[in-house]
């Protein structure tokens, strides 16, 4: 068990490494001057050595690399020149906002599909299941950026109930925190719940066919502990490399959901400064977002191992 | 009348599927007394499990229906309780306990043992944790399993197939039930596994005087271990009696044909098979006549103008469902006892010089080799011209192993394969081509290993035209129609598709394409292994035709020894890797010379009750180890009686005991050395 998660972390450093490096590379394949891609055509000949000497571009490739990791593991993350801040202190203001709608949609997005899954399966061929595959179809197919106008205009507009953007956290402000991330969460979990509900359902509906089950049946079981007890644990092996492979879509639905309802997070800033070409913070987010998806994807991992002894026991 | 632990009439369950109503359980009766060990013994599909698990309510509703009958247990019917109800769950698990066929799927994967039979003590005791525990420890002594303590943590991957087997036993046992039902539950176990696990039941059952149901397609398992039998065909039981009555006197046709049609390890060569014409009937296709009528030699007008005969007795225990009432046996006239012709055996034409085949294991990052599986060990042996050779052995002896390396599918690690005088092991790419003509294999597996996209015709003719044999579009056809005849199927047939021909006509195909090529040498792995008992027996005499007309060689692989004693001229025995013992037909059975083999067959039950009780049975004990901890010296040491330091230090090696007899073994009981 121990050698497996040491592997794994093993893995996701080497990831890492891999994803820096390309990161990194970014910045090099800019045609021009990099200074006065990032500064403009406007600067004088002083401020654009000084910039040279003070981003290291006169320096061997391998030391800059070295420079910019290092700096970026003590926190310097560079200079934003479309903020004029340091990158930092930008990450650091609109990471939380994202890493909250994100974690708290994925959860929403698990226990809502893990849920329905369950329930289709078993009620299968019944009226719920019917009703349920229907709306996780069209769930699947809804586009996001669609979902998020067609709310606003209900719920905000119309009817008045929920506000049309902003964020605060809970401890901030409980009750406008809850109106304002209602419609953001459904907006990014809407996928997620629809596939969670068909990966579940389907591999219920194989999980139910199993011996096991009928022995489960045959020793006398309640079938609600049939099913939750025996059948589920089973079922979610398979859920959880979708959790994995849902992340990403979770990281770019972030990026609609927050230009929508015009949330500060990492979502709108990597748009903006794609569009503003911010490379350094571009750089940035990219490796941020890379980070959190690869801790994530290792927490997936050990999960695994631990719901499924095959793995453990290896 | 006195009253039965459980006893079953008239019960009726169908499956509403898309094309038909198939009547899979059609008024079916039976009966069971505490301490009483029943068998119900039927093929594949004939209702065996539907019935138990209808008794249960544990078939699949829908498409499942009970639709008729009754199941009283203790006086209370079954049937009658509500589905999935407190009352019925209690009887589940509690009262009456199932043993599932499958080891290797019948338990979660993702619990340990010890929480899945914890689960059913304290659902059925009302035992708090320790008290659960300490009955879970119990249970594991109960059924042979050693360290209790800790293989309650463990998870079934950690044990083998016949430790799992044991598990559920115990789970089964968890409630002290009244009736253990046990569906198919050894047959997928290796023999000298399954003996221990049927040992085990029948104890069980004399210490605590529980009922037990065996469900089986084995004749033989049931003539060793069943007071009473009834036998099943196309959900309808056909015949029941006490096991003596039913070996030997048995009524109904179809009973009879089954005992005429398995090879008995101490039956008489000569003897011919006599293979029950035709398929077992589907369920979906009974007309309310006597489910037997289009197989039945005995059939008249009465069985084809009345309906299903009732349940006739024909003594207190015996009874028999058959308008003929019991018809004269007429088995032993039918089958002409003709001499086994002498074979004239050739030259060798194939020879096996000390063939190893190692696997290498690799750990670790820098893939470092660790060591070895050696799935072949210093084999040796020959086949003449025109003689069969069966290799029996259980699973992972390295028997299908063997088979590639003759077949060239893999490289071998070390030793030599000639056939006729030719070294075949280390032949170019393109000079194995000419080869596959002269060498062809028949597969286990019907269903796996016909292409499913391609014709009866093409997929038997695909290696004339491969191989170029013949020249014209004519020929062709003659030689496809030819290859159809000599296997028993009809040419028409030929443009169908392969999921159209039942598992048995799919073997035959099987063997049609192996002929085409007009080979020297036929590999059969397992051939029968996947087929009905009925069916078997129709493609054993095929082999054995087939033989005779074509002057044919064959390398017969199974673990079944009965069937390979039928059709062998000579037998290799082997056990992880090794060839333990080379003996002729006749002696294997007469004189065994190695432990294994000595157990092997005193494992195997033959089916007849008397003689079963007459018969000395070896002491056997443990599981086949894996092959990467094979014990060092003689591979067997360590579950030989027989054993002494030197066989844990020298590894023993293949002696002439005489007349072509080889064995391995420093210590041959009552043997010379
Ligand atoms: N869920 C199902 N739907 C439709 N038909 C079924 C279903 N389950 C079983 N049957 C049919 O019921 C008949 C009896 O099946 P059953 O499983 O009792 O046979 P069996 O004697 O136990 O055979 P085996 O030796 O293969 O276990 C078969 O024809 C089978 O096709
Ligand atoms: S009733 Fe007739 S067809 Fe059926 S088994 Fe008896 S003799 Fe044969
Ligand atoms: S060599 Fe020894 S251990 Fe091996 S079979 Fe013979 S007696 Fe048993
Ligand atoms: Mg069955």
């Amino acid at each position: 068990m121990y050698k497996y998660i040491g592997k794994r972390i093993l893995q996701m450093f080497l990831a890492l490494f891999l994803i820096s490096v390309f990161v990194f590379a970014l910045l090099q394949m800019i045609p021009g001057d990099p200074v006065y891609a990032m500064l403009g055509d406007e600067i004088s000949i002083e401020r654009h050595d000084q910039v040279y000497k003070e981003m290291r571009l006169d320096r061997p490739l391998p030391e800059q690399y070295a420079m910019w990791v290092k700096g970026f593991l003590q926190g310097n993350m560079g200079y934003s020149f479309s903020y004029r801040k340091p990158v930092v202190e930008l990450v650091a203001a609109r990471l939380p906002a994202t890493m909250y709608l994100g974690v708290l949609s994925s959860l929403v997005s698990v226990a809502l599909g893990v849920l329905f899954g369950a329930v289709t399966a078993v009620k299968r061929g019944t009226w719920i299941d019917n009703v349920v595959t229907v709306i996780s179809n069209i769930g699947l197919a809804t586009p996001i950026f669609w979902l998020g106008i067609l709310l606003v205009l209900v719920f905000s507009l119309k009817l008045g109930w929920l506000p049309s953007n902003g964020f605060v956290f809970p401890w901030e402000d409980f009750s406008l925190s809850v109106k304002q991330t209602i419609m953001p969460v459904i907006c990014m979990s809407i996928g997620g719940v629809a596939s969670y509900t068909r990966q579940t359902r389907s591999s219920m509906l194989e999980v139910i066919r199993q011996d096991y089950i009928r022995t489960a049946r045959s020793k006398g079981l309640p079938e609600g502990r049939v099913i939750w007890k025996h059948a589920l644990k089973n079922a979610l092996i398979p859920i959880l490399t979708l959790i994995a492979v849902t992340l990403r879509n979770t990281i770019a639905g972030a990026a609609v959901v927050e230009n929508v309802f015009n949330i500060n997070g990492m979502g709108s800033l990597m748009v903006q400064c794609i569009t503003k070409r911010d490379f350094q913070l571009v750089q940035a987010c990219i490796l941020l977002l890379s980070a959190v998806t690869c801790v994530c994807n290792l927490l997936v991992d050990i999960a695994y191992a631990y719901v499924d002894p095959r793995i453990r026991l290896k | 009348m006195a009253e039965h632990l459980l006893q079953v009439d008239h019960l009726q369950t169908v499956f509403h599927t898309r094309e038909a109503l198939v009547r899979a359980v059609d008024d079916v009766s039976f009966y069971v007394d505490a301490g009483e060990i029943v068998s119900i013994v039927g093929e594949s599909g004939s209702g065996k499990s539907v019935s138990m698990l209808s008794v249960l309510q544990l078939i699949q509703m829908p498409p499942g229906e009970i639709t008729g009958g009754k199941a009283l247990f203790e006086g209370q019917d079954l049937l009658a309780l509500k589905p999935g109800g407190e009352e019925l769950r209690r009887v589940r698990g509690g009262k009456i306990s199932m043993i599932f066929q499958e080891p290797m799927t019948s338990l979660n994967p993702v619990l340990t043992v010890g929480d899945q039979i914890m689960e059913s003590v304290t659902l059925h005791l009302g035992y708090g944790k320790k008290e659960a525990r300490a009955r879970a420890l119990e249970l594991l002594e109960l059924v042979g399993i050693p360290d209790g303590e800790e293989r309650l943590g463990y998870y079934p991957v950690q044990f083998s197939g016949g430790m799992r087997q044991r598990v559920m036993i115990a789970m089964a046992m968890a409630s002290s039930p009244k009736l253990l039902i046990a569906d198919e539950a050894t047959t997928a176990l290796d023999v000298t596994t399954q003996e221990q696990i049927l040992d085990l039941l029948r104890d069980i059952v004399r210490k605590t005087g529980t009922a037990l149901i065996i469900i089986t397609h084995n004749l033989s398992v049931v003539a060793r271990y069943a007071d009473r039998i009834y036998v099943m065909y196309a959900g309808n039981v056909v015949e029941r009696g006490t096991a003596a009555e039913m070996f030997s006197s048995p009524a109904h046709p179809y009973t009879q044909g089954l005992l005429q049609a398995i090879p008995r390890l101490d039956g008489d060569k000569s003897r011919p098979l006599i293979a029950i014409e035709g398929m077992p009937l589907n369920p979906a296709k009974k007309d309310g006549r006597c489910p037997f009528l289009p197989r039945c030699r005995f059939a008249g007008e009465a069985c084809r103008e009345k309906p299903m005969p009732p349940m006739e007795d024909l003594g207190p225990s015996h009874g028999v469902a058959c308008w003929q009432g019991a018809p004269e046996k007429g088995g032993e006239a039918l089958g002409e006892r003709a001499a086994p012709a002498r074979k004239e055996l050739g030259d060798v034409l194939l020879s096996i010089n000390r063939v190893k085949k190692f696997y290498p294991i690799y750990k670790g990052v820098l893939r470092r080799k660790v060591a070895d599986v050696k799935a072949l060990d210093d084999v040796t042996f020959s086949l003449r011209a025109g003689e069969t050779v069966g290799l029996v052995g259980e699973s992972g002896c390295g028997k299908t192993t063997l088979a590639k390396s003759i077949l060239c599918l893999h490289d071998i690690t070390e030793g030599e394969i000639l056939f006729e005088g030719r070294d075949i092991t280390k032949l170019k790419k393109n000079a194995i081509r000419p080869l596959r003509r002269d060498i062809q294999f028949i597969f286990q597996d019907p269903y796996g290993s016909l292409d499913p996209r391609q014709t009866a015709g093409s997929i038997v003719g695909e290696v004339l035209k491969v191989n170029r044999l013949v020249s014209s579009k004519e020929e062709y056809d003659r030689r496809v129609a030819e290859l159809f005849q000599a296997v028993g199927v009809d040419p028409a047939l030929r443009d169908r598709m392969p999921h159209e021909f039942s598992g048995g006509q799919r073997q035959r195909l099987g063997i049609a394409r192996a002929l085409a090529s007009n080979p020297k040498l036929v590999i059969c792995d397992e051939p029968i292994s996947a087929l009905d008992v009925s069916i078997q027996a129709q493609i054993i005499n095929l082999l054995i035709k087939l033989q005779k007309e074509r002057g044919l060689t064959y390398l017969f692989i199974a673990h079944d020894l009965s069937v390979v004693r039928h059709i062998s001229d000579r037998v290799v025995v082997m056990y992880l890797g090794r060839v333990v013992e080379v003996s002729p037909w006749q002696e294997l059975y007469e004189k065994p010379l190695h432990p294994y083999t000595r157990a092997l067959l005193s494992a195997i039950p033959i089916p007849d009750p008397e003689v079963e009780k007459r018969r000395g049975r070896a002491a056997f004990q443990g599981e086949v180890p894996s092959l990467l901890n094979r014990p060092s010296g003689c591979v067997f040491h360590n579950r030989c009686p027989y054993k002494s330091e030197r066989c844990e230090r020298d590894v023993p090696e293949l002696t002439d005991q005489g007349g072509g007899h080889l064995a391995a073994c420093f210590h041959i009981p009552g043997g010379a050395l």
